[in-house]
């Protein structure tokens, strides 16, 4: 069994009692010891309560002397590391949980709940999240330590690199929000159907692992909605790239304007005739023709974006399993945390204090008897 | 037997006080007695011889001649000065309030006198060691003599008996013994001063005392420590004083009588008494019976 400190600079206060010792020693100046030639002509006076005013002093110093040191050693913190003591360190965990998402959070504080310490950090960047976590495991008393990654563990989410950072003593898991990667989403879409422009909402599911679509309705819109202006020369062949680039269907939100594709070299005094008011969209005329419609579905998914919305593809069990590891022993070198162990100390001291205010008031009780005798020989 | 010769600044120091202090007691003592108050053995006689012509005439022993009818003149040893040692007590309990300071300084009043007369002096202290300076006569002396004196302090394992031992030893011609000391040690220390009466030394012992311990005024109660063997004894003064203060006077008593029933002068000086008048009276005293 041996014994550690949280605070060990607190023992140099073991210094002070050099305090009590001088008191006493100036006390002992003023109750005076007189150097004297000879004792053969002299005869001890029967005061027994010098005698005893000696053992008093002698004890309340050694009581004081211990008062002090004892507050000294209980402010160093004193740990015994007993062996049960230090295998017990292994059977608690300090946890970090890292969230990924609001998922993450919210799985946290179920995670934390039965750890002996513990914290959860969320950052924008996971690698970030993951050092504060480290930093702060580091700082943690002796215990066994472990990272729990917690949220929708979507793939690209977390990578090897950010998990390269983890020392290795320190144990890995993963928790995935259960049920968070089931998500729907209607976006509109514009479309030609049948030659005429129509609005469709389109619900898109996803799963942990499939996404289904599904086409409400078709509502048709103006058909003026997109138009496109070219030159003379290419005008058929906007029309046509529109016409195609309809039929496949793109994500739309504005339906109340107007939009015109405006092809390099059009004429102006066309662009304001056929869409006085609209939206409009300039792009080079794509070469070669057979591009033409990809270029004008691309011209009109950048002006409309589609919601951003991932698939949630999810890492795989594997994967996860791969990279989870057990919490390893507790540091060697961990700060300590008080374990308790000082409150004997602080007991023990507040029993001496009561002792010494005891001593004391019997020791005045003395002297008073001391004085009494003095008067009367004198 | 050794002295030290090695003389630090605060025993230099102390032997210019000394010197200063002696000097000026040695002036006051000199003018005040005339006459020396120590007295060598001039001319001791040795035999009777036959008359011859030439002779002095005052050596010439008339009475032998009206008894005899026959002349014979008086031979004398060859004249002998003072040899003075002074056996000073450097023991611990010596160290208590100018105690030592004054026997020191009686040691070096009263040799001072012995070596301006032309006599001779040395002094003798036992610690651990034995400091020792020989009996000498002369000026250069004195300084010896005062160094070595200057430098005697009080301490542990000292012991008068032992230094009064081995003066009984050391001293073999017929002189004069001083002994400056407390007496604690009375029983071993009168031994030896006895003694050396006995093998027909002149004898003086000065008894030193510091006033506070014939009075016990030393305020009120306290643990009291020996000097010497370092027991403690808690004493209220008040109360123990009537006893201590008779046990004491009882004490002085004994030893003084003791000692001039042997024929040996004794005189006791306390701390705070002027030094001078005290000195002059016993010396003065000593003269008128010698």
């Amino acid at each position: 069994m041996s014994i550690a400190w949280t605070a060990p600079a607190a023992l140099l206060g073991l210094a002070l009692i050099a305090l009590p010792i001088a008191i006493h020693l100036l006390v002992r100046q003023h109750a005076r010891t007189l150097a004297f030639p000879s004792l053969r002509f002299l005869r001890e006076t029967q005061l027994a309560a010098f005698r005893r005013r000696r053992i008093e002093d002698a004890t309340l110093l050694a009581c004081r002397a211990a008062i002090v040191a004892l507050a000294a050693v209980a402010l160093a913190g004193p740990v015994l590391q007993t062996a049960a003591r230090t295998s017990g360190y292994a059977g608690r965990t300090s946890r970090a949980v890292v969230a990924l998402d609001g998922a993450g959070d919210s799985l946290a504080a179920t995670i934390a709940d039965a750890a002996f310490a513990s914290a959860t950090f969320r950052r924008p960047e996971v690698a970030d999240a993951l050092s504060d976590a480290i930093r702060w495991l580091a700082e943690q008393p002796p215990s066994s330590r472990e990272i729990v990654i917690a949220g929708t563990l979507r793939r690209g989410s977390i990578a090897e690199g950010d998990l390269a950072l983890i020392p290795q003593g320190v144990g890995v898991r993963f928790q995935n929000a259960a049920g968070s990667a089931s998500d729907e989403v209607t976006w509109p879409v514009l479309a030609r159907r049948d030659g005429v422009l129509v609005r469709i909402d389109r619900a898109v599911h996803f799963e942990v692992d499939a996404t289904r679509v599904a086409d409400g309705p078709a509502a048709a819109v103006a058909s003026d909605l997109v138009s496109i202006v070219a030159r003379e020369a290419d005008t058929a062949l906007a029309e046509a790239a529109l016409r195609a680039a309809l039929d496949a269907g793109v994500s739309w939100s504005d339906f109340d304007r107007r939009t015109q594709i405006v092809w390099d070299g059009a004429d102006a005094a066309s662009i304001n005739r056929a869409a006085p008011g609209a939206q409009i969209i300039r792009m080079p005329v794509p070469a070669p023709p057979s591009a033409a419609a990809d270029a004008v579905l691309a011209t009109l998914r950048a002006a409309s974006p589609r919601p951003d919305r991932f698939e949630p593809v999810m890492l795989t069990p594997e994967q996860l399993s791969s990279w989870s590891r057990p919490p390893g022993s507790p540091l060697d070198n961990a700060p300590l945390r008080d374990e308790g162990d000082r409150r004997w100390l602080w007991g023990a001291v507040l029993l001496l204090l009561a002792i010494e205010a005891w001593m004391r008031r019997s020791r005045s009780e003395i002297a008073s008897v001391a004085d009494d005798s003095e008067v009367r020989v004198a | 037997m050794s002295r030290s010769h090695v003389v630090t600044s605060s025993e230099l120091q102390s032997l210019r006080d000394l010197e200063l202090m002696t000097k000026a007691t040695v002036e006051g003592l000199r003018q005040g007695l005339h006459r020396s108050p120590f007295h060598g053995y001039s001319a001791e006689f040795a035999q009777y011889r036959p008359y011859r012509p030439g002779d002095d005439l005052k050596y010439v022993d008339w009475k032998a001649f009206a008894r005899t009818d026959r002349i014979y003149t008086r031979q004398f040893r060859e004249t002998t000065n003072l040899s003075a040692l002074f056996v000073t007590d450097v023991s611990k309990s010596m160290d208590f309030r100018g105690k030592f300071e004054l026997a020191r300084t009686v040691t070096a009043i009263l040799g001072t006198l012995v070596l301006d007369q032309g006599d001779a002096a040395g002094v003798l202290a036992v610690d651990e060691r034995a400091h020792y300076v020989p009996p000498r006569s002369g000026h250069h002396h004195l300084r010896v003599f005062l160094a070595e004196v200057a430098a005697l302090q009080p301490r542990s394992h000292a012991s008068i008996g032992e230094a009064l031992r081995r003066a009984a030893a050391i001293v073999k011609r017929r002189g004069l013994v001083l002994v400056i000391s407390d007496l604690y040690e009375d029983k071993a220390a009168l031994t030896e001063i006895k003694r050396i009466k006995q093998m027909g030394h002149d004898v003086i012992v000065i008894h030193t005392l510091a006033r506070e311990e014939l009075t016990l005024d030393v305020g009120g109660a306290a643990e009291f420590v020996d000097l010497e063997s370092g027991r403690t004894l808690m004493v209220e003064p008040s109360a123990a004083r009537e006893s201590y203060v008779a046990a004491v006077r009882s004490w002085l008593t004994t030893v003084e009588q003791q000692l001039r029933r042997e024929g040996i002068d004794y005189l006791r000086l306390m701390t705070g008494d002027p030094l001078e008048p005290a000195l002059r009276r016993f010396l003065v005293g000593r003269r008128g019976r010698t």
